[in-house]
């Protein structure tokens, strides 16, 4: 069950200060052309909890998802993320720093088995530098150890099993799983997921949400785009919903799903037509 | 994060600054002289305005001509995606087959022992060779190009592949020719004089033609419904093919068109430089692909804008820097241009890197 | 007959072969390692080239000589890759071969003909004599097994000794690099940067490296052949980029030993249909002249039938490929 406590008593508009904000964003603007694709004023994502960002198509949630990650560049704003100026940060720097993602078209690098694939995002590793390449030695050990929370890891995913296997080898849902896990092997203090249910076949979608909900109860923060409101209610402490470009509701899922605001957005502004209310 | 656009600009222009720098230095403290000082201890040597226009009026030309050869690379490009290597041999080609059917001296085909000679008027060389240049493209397509993209080869694949066949089409045309320079017609053209500067009646000629053929494809692309197709596929291909458009029909006809007009630019660039030999189009590739590059990747009439430049970059840098160096002079803009706006003057700010 | 084999087999180990097995090889940090589209891999080997001789020419010794061309590609991928890095494959080719032409040309022209000597290049024996002092063989032509070569001088069984003592280095080190670590980075990067970025690697950082290391050892592959051949532009082309990309192409990208089996098979092969055309066809039909383009024409279409039906090559891995459709 989602865990409500340390967001209640917050208001329930878009923009809304957290009291414990791991990830902020200010005054974020990004224009293709002449089309505003995002405007953001203001975001907070508070520590230790799953948010939703939600909204219609066309509502730049991806778009603010690549800004916030370090995919894209914006006009302008400023942003923090634990404690840490976020301006000038390309993506390789913010996934350093702890903020990881994953991708909605899932890139498991297929040339390689799972194993080289979480090995891949393992942190700290000597021999990634050119020279001490050369020196086996210096980085031996520290492969041993990656190798070790590499199939810790891949023991939790149920992938275990497929360690030496190529990734192409692997079905579309268990990609998703290896990126998942490939992602954790950075260590990341929030895990920032690209629509995680995406082509994920219904019978993995449980296993996925509790992976998910893991996450939390390990001590990180989570952040996800989803179109699926089913996940949304389910494991979400928090919702965001944007439409064309900003940010027009934040709360508790089953007040954010209420909200006339929200539902004009993803229904269009049918103002004189009698909608009849359909609680899914 | 946060915005990295103003970069790209400071990038290129420190870029620039350090290759004039280096090459200033380069050939002010090590060179020769150029060509221009050695001139100087002669009385009247034309003065540098004088030489400039001449120049202009020379690649203003030329960059008519080289809009010819590379609109059909530009075509290609935008409907299939394809960067086409050997688009330079297929210049090349145009001059080679007009030559084989004007010339009177005897001539013969690689492998077959008989010696033939057409000796037929320029024009009618010059459509035979058009003809059968297009011929080749509606073979490539058919046989080459067509089952590649049914197999859903990867598009830096094929460009590989074009790789071998500018390979393969180099060496067959010096197989046919030999390595000399050799003349599509022997005459002696009128050159026309105004004051300080020149222009040869055939380049007059040439250039007319090549507009003619230019503003056709214009026409082409802009007023028949075939056009619009191309202009549709260049633009979206899926949704071209979902609007019922047929791509392959369509992209046929485009290499058909894009190899006669090539060939049509070698036999005006023969003529424009009263000669041609089995390299000359290859020795064109990258002024094509920088033209092609500067107007807009995909865009048919940013080949001629781009076109233009190169023509004026090409022919104005001589004044300044030894003509051996002009191709080169050529591709840095190429590169520059690359670095500050890759999708060129007339290209869509679609994402390059 | 006799003679033709050979010809054709001294192919295999001649010092032309050994610096072509090197130019693939850096093409293989490029291209087999990073997925980098480097299509100016000539232009390297031509800075080899000019900086080796001219700095021999110049009174420099031999090692500095070397780590003049050395420097001068590490300068060149530097300033090569800084703004082209972060464009998408078929710009970086386009701009990788505009890059080398610029090379070409400017090494070639009368402007610089004081120090690179224009069209001429720089003459052999203004650069060689340092190298060949060197050699433990005699100062003439000997005879090992079949096989007859000069001892010290140009095209040299110490040239050959050299040559393929670099090349058994350095697929050491290729075969050292490209399953550490290090290797690791590159291999993801040629499949997808995004992915890479993702778990906090520096990708620009490290296409920059490959193209750099794979430069240096373009640069070494210049100076092996200038040493058997010419320290002359005219050999350093487009083309020769090309035929570089075939042998790594044919003997297979990102192996250890697919530049030197590409290298190898692609002179010997190129070697004896020379030959056989030579012997075997009647001169009305392929004149002499027209042998060398004729041969060449093959190797135009043996590419694309590589490329097209077994694009791994021999020895490659079909899954390790850096083609995605």
């Amino acid at each position: 069950m989602p865990d409500a406590t340390t967001l209640s008593g917050i208001e329930h508009v878009p923009g809304v200060p957290k009291p414990d904000a791991i990830l902020t964003a200010h005054g974020i603007l990004r224009q293709f052309g002449g089309l505003t694709a995002v405007n953001v004023e203001h975001f907070e994502v508070q520590r230790h909890t799953i948010t939703a960002l939600i909204g219609p198509n066309g509502a730049g949630k991806s778009t603010f998802f690549n800004l916030l990650t370090g995919f894209d560049t914006s006009q302008d704003g400023t942003g923090t993320f634990d404690g840490r100026e976020l301006k000038g940060m390309n993506s390789a720097q913010v996934a350093r720093a702890g903020m990881v993602r994953t991708f909605q078209l899932t890139k498991a690098l297929e040339g390689m088995s799972v194993l080289e694939n979480m090995r891949l995002g393992g942190q700290d590793q000597p021999g990634e530098n050119f020279f001490r390449a050369f020196v086996a030695p210096s980085w031996r050990t520290r492969e041993r150890e990656l190798t070790e929370q590499a199939m810790d890891l891949l023991t939790r995913f149920k992938l275990d099993t497929k360690a030496k296997d190529s990734a192409g080898s692997l079905s579309g849902g268990q990609r998703k799983l290896l990126e998942m896990a490939r992602a954790l092997m950075t260590k990341p203090t929030m895990v920032m997921l690209d629509e995680p249910m995406a082509g994920v076949n219904p019978a993995l979608t449980e296993s996925l949400l509790d992976h998910i909900v893991q996450l939390k109860n390990e001590g990180m923060t989570v952040l996800f785009v989803e179109h699926d409101m089913h996940m949304v209610r389910r494991i979400s402490d928090w919702v965001a919903v944007m439409a064309q470009g900003k940010l027009i509701a934040e709360g508790p899922p089953n007040t954010v799903m209420s909200n006339p605001a929200v539902q004009d957005a993803y229904l269009g502004a049918h103002h004189d037509t009698d909608l009849s209310e359909d609680k899914s | 994060m946060f915005s990295r656009l103003d970069k790209r600009f400071v990038r290129a222009a420190i870029l620039l600054l350090v290759l004039c720098a280096g090459f200033v230095v380069a050939s002010l403290v090590l060179g020769a002289p150029a060509v221009a000082a050695e001139v100087a201890p002669v009385a009247s040597s034309p003065s540098t305005g004088t030489l400039v226009v001449q120049q202009v009026i020379n690649g203003l030309a030329f960059g008519v001509l080289l809009a010819l050869a590379s609109v059909g690379l530009s075509l290609i490009y935008g409907t299939t995606g394809v960067s086409n290597f050997a688009h330079g041999e297929q210049v090349a080609l145009g001059a080679v087959l007009c030559y084989f059917f004007a010339t009177t001296e005897p001539v013969s085909i690689p492998l077959i022992p008989v010696s033939m000679s057409f000796g037929w008027p320029l024009p009618i060389a010059a459509a035979a060779a058009i003809a059968l240049a297009g011929g080749t493209g509606w073979l490539q397509d058919k046989f080459l190009w067509n089952p590649l993209r049914k197999r859903r080869v990867a598009v830096l694949q094929q460009m590989i592949v074009s790789i071998g066949l500018s390979l393969a089409l180099l060496n067959m045309l010096q197989w046919w020719i030999g390595g000399e320079r050799l003349r599509v017609t022997n005459t002696i053209g009128t050159r026309y004089t105004f004051g300080d500067f020149y222009i040869d009646r055939q380049t007059i000629i040439s250039v007319i033609i090549a507009a003619i053929a230019l503003v056709s494809v214009s026409l082409f692309l802009l007023k028949t419904r075939r056009g619009r197709a191309t202009r549709a596929i260049s633009d979206n291909p899926a949704l071209a093919s979902a609007s019922g458009i047929r791509v392959d029909g369509i992209i046929r006809l485009v290499w058909v068109m894009a190899m006669a007009l090539a060939a049509l630019g070698g036999i005006l660039l023969a003529l424009y430089e009263n000669g041609f030999s089995y390299d000359s189009g290859g020795r064109l590739l990258l002024l094509m692909f920088a033209a092609v590059t500067l107007g807009g990747l995909g865009q048919a009439f940013g080949a001629l804008v781009g076109s233009i430049v190169i023509g004026l970059v090409t022919e104005v840098s001589t004044v300044f820097i030894n003509p051996d160096m002009k191709y080169a002079a050529a591709l840095a803009i190429l590169i520059l241009v690359l670095l500050v706006r890759p999708q060129g003057i007339l290209g869509k700010s679609e994402r390059v890197g | 007959m006799g003679n033709l084999l050979t010809d054709v087999a001294m192919q295999a180990f001649a010092p032309a072969t050994a610096a072509f097995v090197l130019a693939a090889i850096g093409l293989n940090y490029h291209f087999g390692l990073t997925g980098l589209l480097n299509m100016g891999q000539a232009g390297f080997m031509l800075l080899g080239m000019y900086g080796f001789a001219i700095s021999i020419r110049e009174g420099l010794p031999l090692w500095l000589a070397v780590l003049v061309a050395m420097g001068a590609a590490i300068l060149f991928g530097l300033l090569l890759g800084w703004p082209t890095l972060r464009l998408r494959g078929d710009y970086l080719a386009i701009v990788t071969i505009a890059a080398a032409e610029i090379l070409r040309y400017g090494m070639r022209s009368q402007t610089f003909v004081n120090i690179t000597g224009g069209a001429v290049g720089v003459p052999g024996n203004q650069f060689k004599w340092v190298f060949e002092n060197l050699s433990p063989f005699p100062a003439e032509r000997v005879t090992i097994w079949i096989f007859t070569m000069h001892g010290s001088k140009s095209t040299s069984w110490w040239l050959v000794v050299v040559a393929w003592t670099l090349v058994a280095l350095l697929s050491l080190m290729f075969w050292r690099l490209s399953k550490s670590p290090w290797g690791r980075v590159l291999k993801g990067i040629r499949e997808d940067e995004d992915a890479v970025r993702s778990l906090g690697k520096n990708v620009y950082w490290y296409k920059m490296q490959a193209l750099i290391i794979g430069g240096v050892i373009g640069a070494l592959a210049g100076i092996v052949w200038a040493l058997g051949s010419a320290a002359q532009s005219d050999a350093m082309g487009r083309m020769t980029t090309f035929w570089i990309w075939t042998m790594l192409l044919l003997g297979g990208a990102a192996t250890v030993f697919g530049p030197i089996l590409g290298s190898v098979l692609f002179w010997v092969g190129l070697a004896l249909i020379k030959g056989l055309a030579r012997l075997y066809i009647p001169q009305d039909v392929l004149p002499t002249t027209a042998i060398e383009p004729f041969s060449l024409v093959l190797v135009g279409v043996g590419l694309i039938l590589l490329v097209v039906f077994r694009p791994q090559g021999i020895l490659g891995n079909k899954k390790e490929l850096a083609f995605h459709a």
